[in-house]
């Protein structure tokens, strides 16, 4: 497959106070990036079930991200350091389990960092265009 | 068991906000084969009354059960459609929004790739709304008061407009008085009104105010909570006792700004050359009348506009707006002080906008303030005055004018700490560096962070009029929250299925409020709905999906999911 | 109180009853739940309050049909209950270690009593040796005092048995723990002769109801040590080897290979002592897909494998309960398609265990992974 024609899909899972405020601002602020990435608004980070994040990867997406509050700055006090145990455990879990891990992402985006938002998905895109498509995509006995 | 779903799609075109990028039309038409869509529309304006209305008709005359609109950040109007489904006679929160205006056309450039992508967020919103369930609106109630951080201008008005309407208000400020920037001046423009009487019956009455309780030496430090009960930490320089923390419904910022120091524009020789002074320290002298520079009356005194202010170079792009009217302030009341002195103003362009402004500037040229269009690249000194060396950029010719006194017109630059706030307060800051307002038209007082209000210089350079008008406008809305006495709060909660609840109590050692407990009679997990605030993390924390959590059900994320795979 | 329970006429099966019928008859509990022989010859746990039934009971048979964890949880989890002693193997109590912490099951009136695993086969295999040649029993308890363990000829241990590095027991009151799994009560066959007595480790005031009066130290410390070192060291060869096996093989085939029969019966799940949920989110609505649903998935991939959703269990499943897995491999001795779950489990969990520095069955007291964190730890995750 010729890598420069592969257009990752990215699926986000973006805490609505932060992340997903962040996405809007580099909206509002009309800051460019690619469109590889598809947003899901969720409450939280903490609210992130790891199988949401599986059942996608499965399916053949290229990347998950999954975007909250940086530590510190819950809107909910604690669930981004609760989603920070449980994203490391379930990427060891794929690590482990023949995955590639680094198709899925945990980073923090504050409200007032759209340009980081912008920025991570492009490198996200980026990254995933190097690394070519998820097997997955074409896998159908899983 | 409701029958099939009925869904209307709408997507809006915003103007040309979306539709330049997005092929809207292709987006309804994709919509329209989607799974229980029965209608889809574009239109131009969906938040418009008549884009409102389409909805409110298709609900009724096409028996709709769900809506799904795609548009702009539910941030911005989830509430409008929400309400218009409600007018249409079904659960509000059988509404979904889907945000292909910050999320697609504002950040991508290529249309068929933006509408393509419209259409996946398109579908994924529709997966959802055939999955939603109606919930019911809930409040919380809000701790009466407010607290204003600023002693200026802004921070004083705003606080005694909350305290007039009855709620107790603390007023923090940093330093050990009142009064802000304005307390260091002499004479305000265009009434050249003394600005101490101007400011001192002001700062009386904050003092004396029964429901306002002044901090001085004063920082907030830390934040906790939201609209409608803020906790917040402060912390006095001058105190070691226990640092007070207040419990208030809702809080402005007013911070103001600070002084452009033009030792950045070494090549203007200000802390060189004793002849070249900032208007602030102008104003000084104003006050005291004393103008001679080494005992001598200045013959020849010169202005300097835009010192700090549309300037690329030192990174400041904006006009302080304040510039060109003290200026004319002050070039005038140095005319009525030294009759004989020649006084010019090198300016780029003269802004006068405010009430009364251009009469006040023509008032100054009619008394033989000379106004130069011309940008001074530089001034050095000689034979004990300086001299200005530049363009005239009307005659396109050099400049090079000798002065006795140069007046540099410093501007406004936002805080050394509006960083340390915008982390602490979770705002953004613009591209300018103040702080954002939520929307540059329609909301200019409000923040992102709901119950957080901007007053004054801290969202951008302002005049005194427009200073006080933005302060009442952040107190009035400041006010709503305090006066309604409750908050609209995330109706979705968290919910337990009792049949499924293994009463493992994970959902109750992740939750940081309490809300779900194990009942010891049957060894399930409830939810205290009051305490629930909607986060999730039960949910996630559950292997059953026994709790969950509404609005975020499994069966809608992977739903929504799934659509997005296709 | 260290002391020995005596044997006569080498039938240490008849001391072990003797030892638990005495519980009963002294009133220290109200029932001890212990696997016992049905007249049918299979084994199976009971909750036995009438101690002549006891001459049934037999916790020494080298069977495991089910990891009896399970079962302690409906009987202790809430008051009212009896005073029970539940008789378990060392995966057992560290099972029922993680199950007290998601609340599934109280240490709270429950003597347990922790017994030296020398191995077990699964019910088939000891079903057949039964018919066809007979357990050996003497042989089987003979190992526990040269450490030799080692199947009857012609058959195999379970395959979780034949990896397991921690199949002693230690006394919550003894404080040499050599790192076994605690109980209250301990019977020490490890480096003993049990045809001479079996070595028990019991609380005082315990003894003292159950007129043990008489301390005995039995075999040395030194020698019951020796000899679970020679056991561990066995088995930590056949683990890290199989560990290393099935590391190739999830990197080479990924776990849809090492999966690819399965049948999605959930019979891992079902057996899994870990796995509490009433209904398992596999059975949930939230996995009854539309028929259209399938036909969308298979134009999706070109095919689509039925059942749904086969490896986004194995993964949630791993993603559930691998930190808390103690490698009982119920799940393997259950599956129908032999499939290495229990391996697979036992591989990815040590990993995943590491890293939260996290070893299940440990300490009641040490939470979950997943429930706790500190704001301080892996700061650089999400910042790059």
């Amino acid at each position: 497959m010729n890598n420069n024609a592969f257009e990752p899909k990215i699926v986000a899972f973006l805490c609505n106070w932060c992340a997903y405020t962040g996405a809007d601002l580099a909206g509002t602020s009309r800051i460019q990036y690619p469109p590889n990435v598809r947003i899901i608004r969720v409450m939280c980070s903490g609210s992130v079930d790891p199988t949401y994040v599986l059942k996608p990867l499965l399916d053949g997406v290229d990347g998950v991200l999954i975007g909250g509050c940086h530590p510190g700055d819950c809107h909910y006090q604690s669930g981004n350091y609760k989603a920070r145990r449980r994203i490391i455990a379930l990427k060891q879990i794929l690590k482990s389990a023949g995955f590639d891990d680094d198709r899925v992402w945990l980073r923090w985006i504050s409200a007032s960092e759209g340009g980081r938002f912008a920025e991570t998905v492009t490198k996200m895109t980026e990254f995933l265009k190097e690394k070519g498509p998820n097997p997955m995509r074409r896998e159908w006995a899983v | 068991m409701e029958s099939q779903p009925r869904i209307g799609v709408y997507v809006c075109h915003c103007g040309t906000n979306i539709a330049a990028m997005v092929d809207v039309e292709q987006v309804a038409e994709f919509a329209a084969t989607l799974p229980h869509v029965v209608v889809a529309r574009d239109y131009l304006y969906m938040c418009s009354d008549p884009g409102q209305t389409l909805i409110k008709q298709d609900i009724q005359e096409q028996q709709l059960t769900r809506v799904v609109v795609a548009a702009c950040s539910p941030s911005m109007h989830e509430p409008t459609f929400r309400g218009a489904t409600r007018e249409g006679g079904i659960n509000p929160y059988f509404m979904q929004m889907i945000n292909i205006r910050e999320q697609c056309s504002w950040v991508h450039t290529d249309r068929e790739k933006a509408t393509q992508k419209a259409k996946a967020l398109v579908a994924s919103a529709v997966a959802k709304a055939a999955l939603l369930e109606p919930l019911e609106d809930r409040e919380v109630g809000v701790t009466p008061g407010a607290v204003v951080i600023g002693g200026g201008v802004a921070g004083m008005i705003a606080a005694l407009d909350v305290a007039d309407a009855g709620f107790p208000v603390y007023l923090v400020e940093k330093s050990d008085h009142l009064g802000g920037h304005v307390a260091d001046l002499n004479r305000v423009f265009p009434t050249l009104e003394s600005a101490k009487e101007l400011i001192e019956p002001l700062i009386k009455r904050v003092q004396t105010h029964p429901h306002v309780t002044v901090l001085l030496n004063s920082q907030v430090t830390g934040l906790e909570g939201y609209v409608g009960n803020f906790e917040l930490q402060v912390t006095n320089s001058k105190s070691e006792g226990p640092n007070p923390k207040l419990s208030v419904g809702s809080i402005i910022i007013a911070t103001g700004y600070d002084i452009f120091d033009p030792r950045r524009k070494p090549e203007l020789g200000y802390g060189q050359y004793p002849n070249v002074i900032t208007s602030l320290e102008m104003e000084h002298r104003l006050a005291t009348g004393d103008l001679t520079v080494d005992g001598r009356s200045p013959q020849n005194v010169a202005f300097i506009q835009c010192v700090g202010s549309r300037d690329a170079q030192v990174g400041n792009l904006y006009c302080s707006r304040v510039c060109c009217m003290y200026t004319a302030k002050q070039s005038r009341l140095v005319r009525e002080l030294l009759p004989q002195a020649r006084v010019t103003v090198f300016f780029i362009d003269v802004r006068v906008f405010g009430k009364g402004g251009e009469e006040f500037y023509d008032e100054t040229r009619a008394k033989r303030v000379r106004y130069r269009r011309g940008s001074v690249s530089e001034i050095y000194q000689r034979d004990g005055r300086v001299v200005l060396v530049g363009e005239d950029t009307l005659l396109s010719r050099p400049i090079e004018f000798e002065a006795d006194l140069v007046v540099l017109a410093v501007g406004m630059e936002p805080r050394a700490d509006t960083a340390t706030l915008s982390t602490l307060f979770k705002l953004p800051r613009s591209a300018d560096g103040f702080f954002m307002e939520s929307h540059p038209k329609l909301r200019p007082v409000d923040t992102v962070v709901d119950g957080v209000f901007l007053a004054g210089c801290c969202q951008g350079p302002k005049d005194i009029p427009d200073t006080v008008a933005q302060a009442k406008a952040a107190a009035s809305s400041a006010l709503i929250p305090l006066i309604l006495g409750t908050v609209p709060v995330e109706s979705a909660t968290a919910v337990v299925d009792a049949d499924l609840c293994a009463g493992c109590g994970m959902c109750v050692d992740v939750c940081p409020f309490g809300a779900p407990a194990l009942d010891p009679l049957w060894g399930v997990s409830r939810v205290n709905a009051v305490l629930c605030k909607g986060c999730g993390a039960c949910a996630a924390a559950c292997p059953s999906k026994a709790i969950q959590m509404q609005r975020f059900t499994p069966e809608q994320i992977m739903a929504q999911v799934d659509a997005l795979m296709e | 109180m260290k002391t020995v329970i005596p044997v006569e006429n080498g039938d240490t099966l008849v001391a072990v009853r003797g030892f638990l019928k005495r519980l009963l008859e002294a009133g220290v509990v109200d029932a001890v739940l212990v696997p016992m022989e049905t007249p049918a010859g299979a084994v199976t746990p009971a909750l036995v309050s009438d101690s002549r039934l006891l001459d049934a009971a037999n916790p020494l048979a080298p069977v495991m049909g089910l990891n009896a964890a399970r079962v302690v949880g409906p009987v202790s989890i809430r008051e009212p209950r009896g005073k029970i002693a539940a008789v378990l193997r060392p995966c057992e109590l560290r099972a029922l270690v993680e199950l007290v912490k998601l609340k599934q099951a109280s240490l709270d009136d429950m003597v347990t009593i922790g017994v030296d695993c020398l191995g077990t086969y699964d019910v088939p295999v000891y079903e057949v040796m039964r018919a066809d040649d007979g357990v050996d029993v003497a042989a089987y308890l003979a190992s526990a005092q040269s450490g030799e363990l080692a199947p009857q000829d012609g058959y195999a241990f379970r395959d979780a048995c034949q990896m397991c590095e921690k199949p002693h027991v230690s006394a919550l009151s003894s404080g040499e723990r050599l790192g076994g799994v605690e109980a209250v009560v301990t019977l020490e066959l490890f480096g003993a002769d049990l045809s001479a007595g079996i070595p028990v480790t019991l609380p005082d005031e315990l003894a003292e109801k159950l007129g043990l009066t008489d301390p005995s130290p039995g075999p040395s410390p030194a020698r019951r040590r020796e000899i679970i070192e020679k056991v561990i060291a066995a088995r930590t060869q056949v683990r890290d080897a199989r560990f290393a096996e099935m590391d190739r093989r999830l990197e080479q085939e990924g776990i849809e290979g090492v999966f690819a029969a399965c049948v999605r019966c959930h019979n891992c799940m079902t057996v899994c002592p870990i796995c509490y949920c009433k209904t398992c989110l596999f059975k949930s609505p939230t996995f009854d897909h539309e028929p259209l649903q399938y036909m969308n998935w298979a134009h999706r991939k070109g095919a689509y494998r039925l059942p749904a959703d086969t490896m986004l269990f194995h993964l949630t499943r791993l993603n559930h309960i691998v930190l808390s897995c103690v490698g009982c491999g119920m799940c393997t001795s259950a599956c129908p398609a032999e499939l290495p779950v229990g391996r697979v489990f036992r591989t990815i969990g040590q990993q995943v265990q590491a890293v939260f520095d996290y070893v299940p069955g440990g300490n009641v007291e040490e939470p979950l992974p997943l429930i706790t964190f500190r704001e301080d730890e892996w700061m650089e995750v999400g910042e790059e």
